[in-house]
């Protein structure tokens, strides 16, 4: 299954693209956590 | 038993790295600039006695302390991918830095005890403020010391030292490693510094009572000093640490300023110009608000706002017609196409430096208004957005910067290399052109 899985891959310029989008939503969503529970009311 | 060659479907175990890795810096910067930002904030309120200070490097230390666990968190996880999908790498590199690395998780924990001290001691030491002080900036000192620990490897990974392996001093100060630290130090001020103005005007714009107003207005104008004040640094320092890979590294100075990647050079050239421009509006904006009227002072910072634009856009423009040759993005004949203004020599050592010297003016003169006070709470929501577009920049510019170093390493990709012309990206140890001397067969007598 994972030789499956690993048979799909992006071309490299898209690799970049999905990197820098899996960076901004891990950033994002720990930052706007992090806010969330930093909240006093 | 053999060791498995393992990789990651669609994005690759390169990309898997670069994200654990660009995630956890945008933590691990925030916060050890954070901490200094709070540590010295908490100074001044002890020293102007103005509440304001006192307000924000308290919230400021919780926050960090809350934000520990994810930078913590993703920096396990980077370590645990970079052992599952590059053993033989991490192997090589832990025999290389085994002091380096034990140093910098002793400086991690001390770095975790003594925050949570900080913020949990604060009512405690209330009547022993000096005291309290001291334990923030110490919990900025070993975040710092931790840095320049990975900095030691980071910068070895592209600059290996010619020397023995086992040479612990040598490849610890290898060719890059003091400048690439110099420019994180200064970074981590720079780059909290606007998220922390960021914050402010997002806050600013949000608040309908007139003390949150005036509080996070002035929460806005803090940041950006320290983002701003730091920025027109990085030039002088950033060339510093190019210098140091052009002598060390020639061929990957190459491809990042002159060659197929000096595009990305291009696109930080243009956050540079945003983020400068942004903030110097932001102070032509501000000056208006200044307590004591200062109408010489303003014309002067419009004046140099036009300078800014003019020096910020001398270094955005590429050297020929081949802008992105990696997509084919490419116009007018392409590489043989020069384009007017766009030499690295002399327009954009003209366009570095005289962006440097414009922000240094601009920063004295909105340090000298800023000295005899602002009206708090007034300021208009454009020069907020402007604050808020430093804050965006700013991270971008931190991805850029990331991916442009650890690809310099690839030069033509024929092959990529983990440690510059000694291991290559499939883990191979090479010796033909390697300045290490004695990775393969252990290190030397």
């Amino acid at each position: 299954m994972i030789d499956l899985a690993l048979l799909i891959e992006l071309p490299a310029p898209l690799k970049v693209v999905a990197g820098f989008l899996i960076i901004m939503t891990i950033y994002s969503s720990f930052l706007g956590f992090t806010y969330w529970i930093s909240k006093d009311e | 038993m053999p060791i498995g060659n393992l990789d990651v479907p669609i994005i690759g175990k390169n990309v898997t790295i670069a994200v654990l890795v660009q995630s956890h810096i945008l933590f691990a910067a925030f916060i050890i600039g954070a901490v200094l930002i709070a540590a010295t904030s908490e100074y001044l309120g002890m020293v102007t006695k103005q509440p304001r200070y006192e307000r924000f490097a308290r919230n400021l230390a919780r926050f960090v302390v809350l934000l520990f666990a994810s930078g913590a968190a993703l920096a396990i996880t980077f370590v645990l991918a970079l052992v599952t999908l590059f053993p033989v790498f991490f192997s090589y590199l832990q025999n290389i830095f085994f002091w380096v690395f034990l140093v910098e998780a002793f400086m991690f924990l001390g770095q975790i005890i003594i925050v949570y001290a900080w913020y949990n001691v604060w009512d405690k030491l209330a009547y022993r403020k000096s005291l309290h002080v001291v334990f923030g900036f110490i919990a900025g000192f070993m975040g710092l010391m931790a840095m320049t620990m990975i900095d030691a490897v980071a910068s070895y990974m592209l600059t290996p030292a010619e020397a023995p392996v086992g040479d612990v001093a040598r490849t610890f100060l290898n060719q890059t490693n003091v400048p690439l630290n110099m420019h994180r130090f200064v970074g981590n001020f720079s780059y909290a510094g606007f998220l922390i103005a960021g914050w402010g005007a997002w806050r600013y714009l949000r608040s309908t009572r007139d003390d949150d107003r005036e509080y996070y207005d002035w929460m806005g104008h803090f940041g950006v000093i320290w983002g701003f004040g730091f920025l027109i640094l990085q030039p002088v320092i950033g060339y510093g640490y190019l210098k140091g890979i052009r002598e060390s590294a020639p061929d990957a100075f190459n491809t990042i300023m002159l060659g197929d990647q000096a595009w990305l050079f291009n696109l930080l050239a243009l956050w540079l110009t945003i983020m400068s421009i942004a903030a110097t509006a932001y102070f032509v904006h501000k000056l208006r608000f200044a307590s004591k009227p200062m109408p010489m002072v303003r014309k002067l910072t419009v004046g140099a706002l036009g300078f800014t634009a003019l020096f910020t856009v001398l270094n955005v423009i590429p050297a020929n017609a081949s802008f992105i040759p990696q997509i084919g993005l490419a116009v007018a004949g392409g590489e043989d196409t020069k384009i007017p203004l766009g030499a690295m020599y002399p327009w954009k050592y003209i366009g570095l430096i005289g962006m440097m010297l414009v922000g240094f003016f601009v920063v004295a003169l909105y340090l000298k208004a800023a000295a005899g006070g602002f009206e708090w709470g007034r300021a208009s929501r454009w020069s907020q957005f402007a604050l808020m577009t430093c804050a965006v920049t700013v991270v971008i510019t931190m991805v850029t910067m990331g991916y442009t170093r650890e690809s310099a390493r690839r030069v033509d990709n024929d092959p990529g290399y983990l440690i510059y012309n000694c291991i290559t990206l499939d883990q191979q140890v090479v010796t033909k052109n390697c300045l290490a001397e004695g990775l393969e067969g252990g290190a030397p007598e």
